[in-house]
Order: C-alpha cells, then sequence, then structure tokens
C-alpha cells in the first residue's frame, strides 16, 4: 500500500477508534480518549497525506472538500438552533450570523462545481443499501446474541458494608430534600 | 447516464464493507468484560461476503478490491451529503420562522 494512502486509512481508523471511545460510558478510563483521539486523526487525514495514487487522492479531495462545507454548515445550524425562538425569545443577531455561515457553506459547495448529479445520487443510494444491509445483519447479531443469552443467576445480597453504605446515601439525600434543596 | 451490474454490485458491496468495518473496528475498540454480543460475528459474515462480492466485480485480488470498493463506496456516499444539507437547510428556514411554543405536556 502507498505511504500516503495507507495515512488516510489509518486515519480514518484512529477517528473510529475515537468516536467509538467517546460513545463509551465515562466509567470506562478510554472514553476520556475519545476526543483526542479524533482530533489526532482529523489532523493527520488534512495535513499528511503525501504522495498519494489516482484512487487516494480521490478519496482525499473528496473528503477535503466535504469538511471545507460541513464544518460552516454545522456551525451555522447550531447557531440557528441556539438562537431560534422555539422555546423562548428569538434573538435576531444570532440568527443572522447563523444564516451568513450557511449561505457561507453553499457557497463554498457551489464553488466545486455541481453538488447534486443523478449519477452522484443513484451511486450514493446504491452505497447506501449496502450499509443498510451490513446494519440488518449486525441487529439480527444483537436480537440473537440477547435471545440466547437469557436470565442470568440471581445478584447476591449486599453485605453489611454495602448496607451500610446505601442506608447513608439515602439518609443524606433524604435529609438534605428535607431542607428544601 | 447507466450503470451497469458490476459497478452497481461494487457499490453495494463497497457499502457493506465499510460499515461492517466500522462495526468491527467499533466492536473491537469497545470490547470490555460484560461483552457477550455476537453481532460481531454477522460483521464478519457480511464483511467477508462482501469482499468476495468486490473481487467478482472487479477482477483484482482481495487487497486491492477492498481498497477500490471503500474508495467507490466513501466517495459515492458523500455525493449524497449535498441532498441531506438541502434538507436540513429546509428544517432549519422553519425552525427560524417558528413563533414562541409554549412548553407543556401536550407539547
Amino acid at each position: 500500500m502507498v505511504a500516503g494512502e495507507g495515512i488516510i486509512w489509518a486515519s480514518l481508523l484512529i477517528m473510529t477508534v475515537g468516536y467509538s471511545f467517546h460513545r463509551m460510558c465515562p466509567s470506562f478510563e478510554r472514553s476520556r480518549f475519545g476526543y483526542p483521539l479524533i482530533l489526532l486523526g482529523l489532523t493527520c487525514l488534512i495535513l499528511f497525506p503525501d504522495d498519494l495514487t489516482l484512487r487516494g487522492s480521490e478519496l482525499h479531495t473528496a473528503i477535503l472538500r466535504t469538511v471545507s462545507w460541513i464544518g460552516p454548515f454545522a456551525i451555522g445550524s447550531l447557531l440557528i438552533l441556539r438562537f431560534a425562538p422555539t422555546y423562548g425569545r428569538g434573538r435576531p443577531l444570532g440568527l443572522t450570523a447563523g444564516w451568513l455561515v450557511i449561505g457561507l457553506s453553499w457557497a463554498i459547495l457551489y464553488s466545486h462545481g455541481n453538488p447534486i448529479s443523478l449519477s452522484g445520487t443513484i451511486g450514493g443510494l446504491l452505497v447506501l443499501i449496502g450499509v443498510l444491509v451490513s446494519l440488518l445483519a449486525v441487529i439480527i447479531g444483537v436480537t440473537l446474541s440477547a435471545r440466547s443469552s437469557g436470565l442470568r443467576n440471581e445478584s447476591e445480597p449486599l453485605s453489611n458494608e454495602e448496607e451500610g453504605l446505601v442506608r447513608t446515601i439515602l439518609e443524606r439525600r433524604l435529609e438534605r430534600d428535607g431542607h428544601g434543596n | 447516464m447507466g450503470i451497469d451490474f458490476s459497478e452497481a454490485l461494487l457499490l453495494v458491496s463497497g457499502g457493506a464493507l465499510v460499515s461492517s468495518l466500522f462495526a468491527l473496528v467499533h466492536f473491537v475498540s469497545t470490547y470490555n468484560r460484560y461483552n457477550r454480543s455476537f453481532a460481531i460475528l454477522s460483521t464478519i459474515i457480511i464483511g467477508t461476503a462482501a469482499i468476495y462480492a468486490t473481487t467478482i466485480s472487479t477482477g483484482y485480488g482481495p487487497v486491492t478490491s477492498m481498497g477500490e470498493a471503500m474508495v467507490t463506496a466513501i466517495v459515492n456516499i458523500l455525493n449524497l451529503l449535498p441532498i441531506v444539507l438541502a434538507i436540513t437547510t429546509i428544517v432549519l428556514f422553519r425552525i427560524s420562522l417558528l413563533t414562541n411554543r409554549s412548553v407543556d405536556a401536550s407539547s
């Protein structure tokens, strides 16, 4: 495998691992490495690929182009959601800023040429079918796994020490609520 | 424009390959002692079937076919994102025009 293309795949792998870590429960220590790994992968993906083959170059360009308009679009969307008058009073300044940023992302998208084509859409939909097939297989696997595992043994009763701990926590909570907190 | 059978097969198998590899990496990196899921087996089966389909479609070896299929799949899935952008923009436009909603049990 060519080095540049290898860096692209390694970066995507690091970002996937980072995302998976980030989605884990905070009680797992590795969950704290999620964001740093995603940033590391993104940095490697943008900065380091060099001497790419035609295939690698196509992939790298497609990713960079997408990032160039998805970034502003995500920022604009967040601004609009934050300042829209959905449940409270809207803030026109923030809303206008959000729409300006979204307009910028559309401008970037159109600067790359025709963004929506029939062949591209059909190709994307075919890929989506493949993704859904794989997803269906995962769902079936998880369902079968859940069915086959059955009920586990009843957990052991609490020890005297654990009982005391639970009682203390409950008493503290109830006392705090009693004081109106 | 037209997509012949081998190209369509490459696209579908590429999509299956990308998502099954994503799922595989996810299962491996989030593995813990409470994990009893056999879903990893289904991703391996789908991934293997997808690699076989890509080798038929391209006529190359497994590694080259995998690279070809995954690049094609990622580039084509990115082609769909402008449509998502358009739909999201319409939704955001609707949100921007909404007046205050009352927050009660029925809302």
